[in-house]
């Protein structure tokens, strides 16, 4: 479209020049990059970078149209007998302009859009700085809710937009940048090959950082994201969870720019835990409320402490005395890292001739709060623009990235190194940062006797090895030919090439000496983790354009092209056990364990789409269909067809004096399916490998039973919407409300273990969810000094589960089972409850068998389910619907404000319910340290000792709710304060511009939850079930101070 | 217009192709392969694919095993698993959940494994048949030999089922079609559906001829087992045992005198050698072996699993050899001194004793042994009326193996007394061999084992059986199938 617009155009014979400047209202600061045009034809000229334009038009009148990025559009009637035109342009604070992309190569004016529009311009992404890309778009876009895994540098986030659309497939968006669709893959390092955290060497517990984490957020220019299936159906069977269109800075016309940011900064935990103060030996029994066992515990005939042992029991004696125990801040001394965080930005951007040029690289550098961790990330990005002739238009670019993370220790552990988890178990009353006289390190933890289960927490993180390396090389190129060029008709063609690729190297080290290592028979463990990713999308695509220049018909354009993309990784995994002192490689170890595995998606597709708009610009209709093929089905032959159709009407004018106050009203309302295909190997019918026996190998039968009829999922969404600017430009309202529902849903069917198989995956189940979205946009003061302008946005959803063909099953991905809370995919249920134990008193038997639970108190026939005396009092324990890990809503408020030179820009970031599981809770209670375990219990519970007794007992009871947190928060997400200094400063520099910043990312959070962050989740990135806190790295607050030099 | 409009949509339609053909011609490019995985339909043409999937069997049976042993250990008062950080793998077996002031093991926790494991073998036996009876190449003795070695694990997996669920019964049948849901079937039916089934398996090893037409993992042969089961006539023997074990059981369940008399002529027919008096001879019989990976390691040996103890009521009730040291057997399987560890919460005793059985990763287990069919003969002396048999039997092991006085029971000691005795030597002679559970279960005899915790929350108990696992039973209680959900219905699915 840019080589559309730029194109010299074949006028005819009859024509004259108009001259002008375009400038910014107000300021009178040149604006460059505008394009002029006539209305109603395509073509145009692009103004200089001193806001000059030159344009040829017919003889006679002419009514221009200027445009700019970040402007108001202007038209101006320019007589016959005029000859130069000038415009001044106002801001568009509310972000009516701009385009939006429809398509492969295809995009559309804003304000004609037919469906829900997202966009996050740069300035908006780069309020302050975050650990990836998720975190500066959280709180900016409408209807996705993002997620921070835990407090890990370098990465560790989730988006999900319109709630999970899918139980087993993909539950990421589509990221595609400049057109080059990028993995988003979470590669799981290996921790649990340590931690044991899982029975096998990876899993998603991992404390995985997902690799858009590559992606450098300051080259970004603009990110879209898609919404609705009519906006993504032009991504087919991948695009049901929402697109993300990133795209990035090129070059302008003019001298070439040079912008240098540094930033120094520091980070601190955010909140810690606190643990339980001892106030005497004795109070150290009280782990259970046995009288029986506290009277024992004080005549020495039973250890005081969890998992007790004789050292334990001398250490808390010898720790305590009758004024009290000693109490030691260890999670202050370990995540007390403020060690400087910094960032060098550099990058020069221009152009002459037919060439436009940008080039940045970048160096990151952020400490993490526990003692040796952090995240580096070095990049660096070239795109080019050039033009051949007037009808070739080549442009590419190229980015390589360099992230290393050392990603510290945490989460779900079961060997003891996680330290939120390992002090959970540990009474704070002994110094253990201090130094053992022989082995020169931290003491050895008193706990569990020794020599098993537990570790030194600072021993831990100061020898333990976690980190991940990856080299990451992404590169695009477009080829555009303009084959056809006529006053009302054009034809564009254009190839997309684009190219993802990464390799990853995971390395885990436990050095053979730590105190927990003996416990699985093994000294030592090292592990190398090899993946490489590889990432290549072609697309081919015409697009004809045609302006009839009527008013009832202003323009239709056809777009038709075809797609093929492949998607191949590998991963390569060493493990070695059992090492001789200091060495790592694999040659070395006892006991040495490999794992190799490939995955591989080809897709194609072919596709057209029709847009048309008329009725004086007023009204615009879309239609298309894609046609999808892939590897992943089980008919590979066959194309499955994604239609779309969406239209919008705007009323200009009032329609009667109530609406006056109404400068133009949206409304629009679209149909559209997209697709999610099957899960890799779903469709092969396999023979499993039986293992090795005596030498052997063997083969036996597989668990999965492959499915040759698999086919896509397929998301039907219905949105409507309205958008409306009044207040003449002061205040803009969005709202949307959608209705999706996914057919032939995934799902694993389990089989029953007595047919000897585990699981199939068939196309059987709906599931659906119901939306409402809501942007306020105010600009309640602009003038020469200043600008305020406030956002606030609103989301709701509800998921349902409408049927399944196959029994009710636990959503997949990870949990840790009924006790402690998990997702269930049942018909007619939400799945996004959290099912877990609850007590009940009775249990009504009807008479065909079926049970339900009652609470005595309901006036049914209440039966003992073991039947022959009713009058037996019990309880029995059920799997319930204890909440809904969904919010209610997610809010957030947006204030900019800008007064003379100074800029103050905040975000607060509010989610209204949505319940977690907090299991870091449950392990402190177990172990009784939590911090307020010596509590007085709730009034109505006062047959527990204590709070933590209470909690505890109640959860050892059956009873889950409990440890099933409410995670309403209001979190300070962004806060930046600036300064563009005068230009007398930036001389001294010799710049042309400075600019001074304070910034700060989570700086605050409101909130009556008990652990860390209830966004949290122990097993990464996942559809469902991800709401679970166990012992994370805590989440982190970061400062920084930029300084930003334009030369 | 009308000329430009036609050129226009002839030049799209041009395109249109174009970017068809040159983008996502040919469905070849698609068509890729799973490499990760065996493609099932290319393995009934591979020349390898018989070893291969008769390997596979025995690795499945192999797998079963530890599991048995562990979960009837733990529920039999001869071990626990203090994972440290994890409880369940103590309170779920010895507390369980209370159900209407029952306490029972619960079905959707860690109590009910020894379940799908043995049903995957079975699945395996299905398809290796299926595809030993296509197989032109093979002879019909050769056959015979293949199809009786997977019937014969057909009957153990089977059995090892009963060992764990008892009353509740078990699915003897395997259907092609992945998602048929078949009945259970009582106890009674199990037990004649093991014995038959190891009848037909021997009937069909000795129509086999010399040689099993594939090679039998080392477990079976002399270097291991300590005698050669790896031809039909030495299979044969491995079957005959399972034979008298299975009748053995089963006569205590209501087989009555006919069992017993079998479990006597089977005892005949397998490798019993009442004559023993080292170890050596007394370990002969077929082993699972193990090695580090890609094998697998033992994952009960000292060398690694740091969290298997011992009852310490195997200390305790060890009775003393003339010499006043403990029975040998105790001494020679038992370590002490490990650091005290305990299970949750105070819901064990502590312990610090553990096994010395699998000093390393590579040692192997037992299938069974010469010195259980000894003692499985001394009870079926028993059930046939030979007292006098029965505790010669007894005193056979007890005084070769534990290096004890002869045991004092007589002609005239009750029944219950020699039962007693014989259930003593199974105890420490079958130490973590998958038997104290059940033994104690047949006899009536579950009372005797000790509860750690008697009173309060964490008050310990002891399970009849292993619940049918909650997967087992949620995708069967809409099926219409008879008896879908076992002899208690619900109950067994649900506490």
């Amino acid at each position: 479209m840019l080589a559309l617009a730029l194109a010299a155009s074949p006028l005819a014979a009859q024509t004259r020049e108009i001259t002008g400047k375009v400038t910014q209202a107000g300021a009178g600061t040149p604006i460059s990059e505008a394009t002029i045009g006539i209305v109603g034809a395509q073509l145009g000229v692009r103004a200089n970078e001193r806001g000059e334009y030159r344009l040829r038009v017919p003889e006679g009148d002419a009514t221009l149209l200027v445009r700019a990025i970040g402007f108001k559009r202007q038209t101006l009637r320019v007589p016959a007998t005029q000859a130069t035109a000038d415009f001044a342009l106002e801001k568009d604070v509310l972000q009516l302009e701009g385009v939006t992309v429809t398509g492969q190569a295809t995009e559309i004016d804003k304000r004609n859009a037919s469906t829900a529009v997202a966009s996050v311009s740069a300035e908006e992404l780069m309020v302050a700085p975050a650990k990836s890309l998720e975190g500066n778009l959280s709180g900016k876009v409408i209807g996705a809710t993002i997620f921070e895994n835990s407090g890990v540098p370098g990465g560790g986030m989730q988006i999900q937009i319109r709630g999970a659309t899918s139980i087993l497939g993909q539950g990421d968006p589509l990221y595609v940048v400049d057109g080059v669709i990028v993995s988003n893959q979470s590669v799981q390092g290996g921790l649990s090959s340590i931690s044991h955290s899982s029975g096998s060497t990876q899993s998603s517990q991992d404390q995985t950082v997902n690799r858009l984490a590559d992606i450098n957020p300051n080259d970004i220019e603009n990110i879209e994201v898609l919404k609705s299936a009519a906006a993504t159906a032009i991504y087919g069977s991948r695009a049901t969870n929402g697109v993300v269109v990133i795209t990035t800075k090129r070059g302008k016309a003019g001298a070439t720019r040079y912008n240098v940011t540094q930033r120094v900064g520091s980070q601190q935990a955010t909140r810690l835990l606190g643990s339980r103060h001892f106030s005497s030996y004795d109070q150290g029994c009280g782990a259970t409320r046995n009288a029986d066992s506290l009277a024992k515990c004080a005549n020495g005939s039973v250890k005081p402490w969890i998992g007790s042992s004789t050292q334990a029991d001398s250490v808390a004696r010898a720790n305590c005395t009758a004024s009290g125990c000693a109490w030691y801040d260890w999670q202050g001394a370990l995540y007390n890292n403020t060690s400087p965080a910094f960032e060098t930005i550099m990058s020069a951007s221009g152009g002459f001739n037919n060439t436009k040029y940008f080039g940045s690289v970048n160096d990151r550098q952020s400490p993490g709060t526990q003692q040796n961790s952090g995240a580096r990330l070095s990049s660096g990005r070239v795109n080019l623009d050039q033009t051949i002739g007037d009808k070739i238009t080549l442009s590419g670019g190229v980015n390589f990235s360099h992230n290393l993370t050392h990603n510290g220790i945490g989460g779900n552990d079961n060997s003891g190194i996680s330290p939120m988890y390992a002090l959970g178990y540990a009474p704070a009353i002994y110094n253990l940062e201090q130094i053992d006289p022989i082995t020169h390190r931290p003491v050895k933890m008193f706990m569990n006797g020794g020599g098993s289960g537990t570790a030194n927490p600072f021993d831990v993180v100061h020898q333990i090895v976690n980190a991940e390396d990856t080299w990451r090389q992404i590169g695009t190129v477009r080829l555009g030919y303009l084959a056809l060029s006529t006053v009302k008709n054009t034809v564009q063609l254009t190839y997309l090439g684009g190219v993802d690729r990464f390799s990853f190297e995971g390395n885990q080290y436990s050095p053979n000496y730590l105190q927990f290592e003996p416990a699985d028979g093994f000294l030592g463990t090292s592990q190398i983790d090899n993946t490489s990713s590889r990432n290549i999308n072609q697309s081919l695509n015409a697009v004809w354009t045609f302006n009839p220049g009527y008013k009832w018909f202003n323009s239709a354009q056809t777009s038709v092209g075809g797609t093929y993309e492949t998607q191949y990784t590998r991963n390569y995994l060493v493990r070695q056990r059992g090492l001789t002192p200091t060495r790592v490689i694999a040659a070395n170890g006892s006991d040495i364990a490999t794992f190799d595995e490939v995955r591989e998606f080809r897709d194609q597709s072919h596709y057209i789409n029709e847009q048309f708009i008329g009725l004086d610009e007023k009204l615009s209709v879309a239609i298309g269909v894609r046609d999808d093929r892939g590897s992943a089905n089980g008919d590979r032959s066959k194309f499955y067809a994604f239609p779309k159709y969406s239209a919008s009407y705007r009323f200009t004018e009032p329609l009667n004096r109530f609406t006056s106050a109404i400068d133009e009203l949206k409304l629009r309302a679209s149909y559209g399916q997209s697709g999610n295909r099957p899960n890799f190997g779903v469709r092969e019918i396999t023979i499993g490998s039986g293992g090795v026996i005596g030498g052997a190998n063997s083969l036996s039968a597989s668990s999965t039973v492959g499915n040759p009829n698999i086919k896509p999922e397929v998301m039907n969404e219905f949105e409507m919407g309205a958008d409306a600017a009044f207040l003449r430009g002061r205040a803009l309202l969005e709202v949307s409300r959608y209705n999706r529902v996914i057919k032939d849903l995934l799902v694993t069917y389990p089989l029953a273990p007595s047919s000897g198989l585990g699981t199939q995956t068939v196309n059987g189940g709906q599931i659906s969810t119901r939306g409402i979205e809501a942007g306020l946009t105010l600009v309640p003061i602009t003038n020469r000094n200043t600008e305020w302008t406030f956002r606030t946005t609103y989301q709701h959803n509800v998921q349902y589960v409408d049927k399944l063909t196959v029994p009710a099953f636990n959503a997949p991905g990870g949990s840790f089972g009924v006790s402690y809370g998990r997702n269930r995919v049942v018909a007619g249920t939400r799945p996004t409850y959290i099912w877990g134990n609850q007590v009940y008193s009775c249990i009504n038997t009807t008479v065909d068998g079926k049970l339900v639970v009652g609470t005595g108190q309901d006036n049914k026939p209440c039966h003992r389910i073991n039947a022959g005396d009713p009058s037996v009092a019990g309880s029995i324990t059920r799997d319930s619907i204890i909440a809904d890990a969904n919010p209610i809503a997610q809010i957030s408020f947006l204030n900019t404000v800008r007064w003379k030179n100074f800029s103050l820009t905040g975000l607060l970031d509010w989610r209204v319910a949505g319940y977690t599981a907090d299991m870091t809770k449950n392990t402190w209670d177990e172990g009784g340290n939590s911090r307020d375990y010596d509590k007085a219990p709730p009034p109505n519970d006062a047959g527990y000792k204590t709070m933590g007794d209470f909690r505890y007992g109640t959860w050892n009871d059956g009873n889950i709710g409990t440890y099933i947190d409410r995670g309403t928060y209001l979190k300070l997400r962004e806060i930046s304060v600036s300064y563009l200094a005068p230009k007398a400063w930036a001389s001294w520099l010799r710049a042309n511009d400075l600019r001074i910043s304070v910034q700060g990312r989570n700086l605050g959070m409101v909130t009556d939850y008990w652990s860390f962050d209830p966004e949290f989740n122990n097993f990464g990135n996942q559809n469902f079930n991800r709401f679970i806190d166990l012992g994370p790295y805590p989440s982190m607050r970061q400062f920084f101070l930029s300084i930003d030099l334009g030369y | 217009m009308t000329h430009t409009l036609m050129r226009t949509y002839i030049g799209t339609a041009a395109i249109a192709a174009m970017a068809l053909g040159a983008v996502s011609c040919t469905q070849s490019a698609i068509d890729i392969n799973n490499p990760n995985v065996a493609q099932s339909g290319a393995v009934a043409t591979d020349p390898t694919a018989l070893q291969l999937l008769a390997t596979g069997l025995f690795a499945d049976q192999r797998g079963t095993r530890q599991a048995q042993i562990t979960n009837t250990g733990i529920l039999g008062r001869e071990m626990y698993t203090f994972t440290p950080q994890e409880g369940r793998n103590t309170t779920n077996y010895l507390v369980g959940i209370n159900v209407g002031g029952v306490q029972k093991l619960d079905p959707a926790g860690f109590a009910n494994g020894s379940w799908n494991g043995q049903y995957t073998t079975l699945r395996d036996i299905l398809f290796f048949n299926t595809f030993v009876n296509a197989q032109t190449g093979l002879s019909a003795q050769q056959k015979s030999g293949a199809l009786a070695v997977a019937q014969t694990f057909e009957a153990m997996m089977i059995f090892e089922l009963l060992e764990t669920r008892d009353t509740l019964g078990v699915v003897v049948e395997m259907n092609a079609k992945p998602d048929s849901i078949l009945p259970f079937v009582s106890r009674d039916s199990g037990y004649k559906y093991v014995l038959n089934t190891l009848d037909a398996a021997a009937t069909k090893l000795q129509s086999a001829g010399v040689v099993i037409p594939f090679t039998v993992p080392p477990g079976f042969g002399t270097s291991v087992a300590g005698a050669n089961f790896t031809t039909p006539a030495g299979f044969l023997l491995f079957n005959r045992a399972l034979r008298a074990k299975a009748s053995v059981y089963y006569a205590t369940l209501g087989g009555g005198a006919a069992a017993w008399t079998a479990a006597l002529t089977a005892l005949g027919q397998s490798f019993i050698n009442a004559s023993a008096t080292t170890r050596a001879q007394f370990d002969v019989g077929p082993y699972d072996t193990y090695a580090p990976s890609p094998d697998s390691p033992n994952g009960l040996s000292q060398a690694t699993n740091t969290n298997l103890y011992s009852h310490m009521s195997i200390q305790a009730d060890a009775q003393l050899k003339a010499d006043g040291q403990p029975d040998d057997r105790y001494t020679a399987k038992i370590r002490t001194g490990l650091p005290s560890r305990q299970g949750p919460g105070g819901s064990s005793a502590a312990s610090t004793l553990g096994f010395s059985m699998w000093p390393t990763t590579s040692s192997p287990v037992p299938i069974i042994r010469n010195e259980e069919l000894i003692l499985l003969r001394a009870e079926a002396k028993l059930g046939t009326g030979d007292k006098a048999g029965a505790i010669a039997d007894l005193n056979i092991v007890r005084q070769n193996s534990g290096g004890l006085p002869a045991s004092t029971l007589t002609a005239s000691s009750t029944d219950a007394q020699v039962i007693d005795g014989i259930l003593y030597e199974k105890r420490y002679s079958l130490l973590m061999e998958a038997n104290r559970w059940p033994d104690v279960r047949r006899y009536g005899r579950l009372n005797t084992l000790p509860l750690d915790v008697t009173t309060g929350s964490n008050a310990n108990f002891v399970a009849k059986v292993m619940p049918i696992p909650q997967g087992e039973c949620l995708p069967r209680l809409t099926s219409k199938v008879a008896n879908a959900l076992g002899p208690n219905g619900q109950n067994n699915c649900a506490p």
